[in-house]
């Protein structure tokens, strides 16, 4: 390496100059074309955002442009209809995260720290459901939760999302519930603690940065989840978001201004999550790989 | 994973780990276990039970059948044939979108040099992911609609096909699905990718330089090579995403016009929930998960190369 280094070194330097009014030139055209990529990336969005400010006079004449004078009357009667959607979205989302954390640190702290009969089997038990992918699930979950009567009800809807989300959960906590020092625990057991409160007062606190991991990705997907929920529920009382803005569509096939107000409205509560957890959301993609 | 391994022996020495009693250690375990018998292993076994009967609808009287189910997709349907073929264009489309274009546009964030916009294009390109799929599905549907903003910009080039209803026309549909989501820069792809080139080790960087290796040359010959861990996770990602996936007919061609953009994924649904054929249904998603399993057995073996980039 060194050898080549040095070597190398001085044809290098001739061109130097060169070299940087080039380079300098190649960034700009990279952020041109990373510009270009963002805006139609985007497009969509920015399509909704314009179309939602139309009156439906205003559609049938410049569909895509944008008109004037805007029409921001649609947001607050797409928010009159949406709103209730939305806060059942964040009642069943809550739910479902509670359960799932608690559910998951619980299994994911014995797993990771105890050693008992059967927790390798119990272990691998778990973890093979990640190999079952949502269509062959779908049909007889649809069959078992009308058994238990939870059609119609959130309960549909929140017990296949946690026992489908705590299986990425626990494969994530009794990786990081394992790599906690043993001393902190010794300590602990020194003064007598119990093992709840080793759970609560130790192993909760060390884990906290990959619980918040697990939930941003979770959220992200039950808040945008449609299929599944639209299947479940279908009195408008209970429905949650997404198949909420499905029927506000039906409904709105020829009002597209307040239909677009809606699905803006409905984008927006994850972006402002986004603001708050950005490094979170960044860190839980990128473990959200390994799902299948 | 050498913080598993150090992790494990620290457990390993501690014997008196078993003082607490079982039936607590248990009592932890028992909600998991429960929730995952009743809700994942009870249904992912009665799927392949229901798969073998004639159930029609929730709490009918049904009988076992056997193979007929499979029978009657596999040997008397060629129409199922035809959504199968469907199924592999579409995730063929989406395994080449998938593996190149986050790579081209990983390679192009990589080479700014200056890490905060590194950081902030990778944090644009994910803001995608936040937006429910739905939503950008549906306005999809005016942009190829009849007179849609594509038919727009075709006219306004002076191209002809400006007249086309891009997801209506039969010859059209199945390649306006593969065309939603166009410039296709997913948001995951991309920071895989990217953690896949930060990786690298500078010096062969240097060395390639050295060697009179840059630009395309040496995305082609230098970086392609050192990321092949994480090309082979994004083909299987984009396969299984392909095979399982049926948004774009859910919302918008309803497997239609005719049949030209029919997946096996939505005629289980729809037989499920629409024809009340939930033994048929059940025996499409058996299939489905065999081929599934397959690509998740395939990509088992390459998690090694994905916990590669985990180290970023």
């Amino acid at each position: 390496m060194v050898i080549s280094d040095t070597a190398a070194s001085r044809p290098l330097k001739v061109s130097t100059e060169v070299t940087r009014s080039h380079r300098i030139q190649l960034k700009w055209a990279l952020h041109l074309a990373l510009w270009v990529l963002a805006a139609l990336e985007f497009y969509p969005m920015i399509l909704a955002i314009i179309m939602s400010l139309k009156t439906n006079t205003q559609y049938y004449i410049h569909p895509f442009s944008l008109t004037f004078p805007l029409d921001f009357a649609n947001y607050s009667q797409s928010f009159a209809v949406i709103w209730h959607y939305m806060l059942n979205s964040v009642a069943v989302v809550s739910i479902s995260l509670a359960g799932t954390l608690i559910v998951s640190t619980l299994a994911g702290f014995v797993i990771g720290r105890y050693r008992f009969p059967g927790r390798d089997v119990l272990y691998y038990m778990l973890i093979a459901l990640m190999m079952v992918p949502g269509v062959l699930t779908m049909v007889p979950m649809f069959v078992l939760i009308s058994r238990f009567g939870m059609v119609d009800s959130w309960w549909g809807l929140v017990f296949p999302y946690v026992a489908g989300g705590e299986i990425f959960s626990i494969f994530l906590l009794r990786q990081f519930m394992m790599g906690i020092p043993q001393e902190l625990f010794d300590a602990a057991q020194a003064d007598g603690a119990s093992m709840w409160q080793e759970f609560w007062h130790i192993a909760l606190p060390a884990v906290r940065p990959i619980i918040g991991v697990i939930a941003v990705n979770h959220v992200v997907g039950w808040w945008n989840d449609l299929i599944w929920p639209s299947i479940v529920i279908s009195n408008p009382k209970w429905m949650t978001l997404m198949p909420g803005l499905y029927s506000f569509t039906g409904q709105n096939q020829t009002n597209v201004g307040p239909l677009m107000a809606g699905y803006v409205i409905g984008s927006v509560p994850l972006v402002l999550l986004f603001i708050f957890t950005s490094r979170l959301f960044v860190e839980g993609m990128n473990s959200g790989a390994f799902k299948l | 994973m050498a913080l598993t391994k150090t992790a494990s022996t620290t457990v390993k020495s501690k014997r008196r780990r078993s003082r607490q009693p079982l039936w607590l250690i248990y009592g932890f375990m028992f909600p998991a276990v429960a929730l995952a018998l009743i809700f994942d292993y009870y249904p992912a076994f009665s799927g392949l039970y229901l798969s073998m009967t004639n159930t029609l609808e929730v709490g009918i009287k049904a009988q076992w059948v056997g193979l007929a189910n499979y029978q009657s997709l596999f040997v008397n349907n060629p129409a199922f044939i035809d959504s199968i073929w469907h199924m592999a264009v579409l995730a063929v489309a989406a395994v080449i979108i998938g593996t190149t274009v986050p790579l081209i546009v990983a390679e192009m964030i990589f080479h700014l040099g200056s890490n905060r916009w590194r950081y902030a294009y990778r944090i644009v390109f994910l803001l995608k992911m936040l937006i429910p799929g739905m939503v950008i599905v549906e306005v999809w549907g005016y942009i190829l609609g009849v007179n849609g903003v594509l038919d727009q910009v075709v006219k306004f080039l002076g191209l002809p096909g400006g007249d086309i209803a891009w997801l209506v026309d039969q010859h059209t549909a199945l390649a306006a699905i593969v065309f939603i989501g166009f410039p296709w820069v997913a948001g995951i792809a991309i920071l895989i990718y990217y953690a896949g080139l930060a990786s690298i080790d500078p010096e062969i960087l240097d060395a390639a330089s050295v060697d009179g290796s840059q630009g395309i040359h040496r995305v082609l010959h230098v970086d392609v090579p050192l990321v092949t861990g994480q090309v082979k996770l994004i083909v299987i990602l984009s396969a299984i995403g392909g095979f399982q996936g049926y948004f774009a007919q859910f919302l918008l061609t309803q497997g239609g016009p005719g049949w030209s953009t029919q997946v096996p994924g939505y005629f289980m649904y729809l037989n499920a929930f629409k024809y009340g054929e939930m033994g048929l249904a059940s025996a499409i998603g058996v299939f489905l998960f065999v081929i599934i399993l397959a690509l998740t057995l395939i990509n088992m073996k390459f998690i090694r190369s994905s916990q590669d980039y985990q180290a970023q």
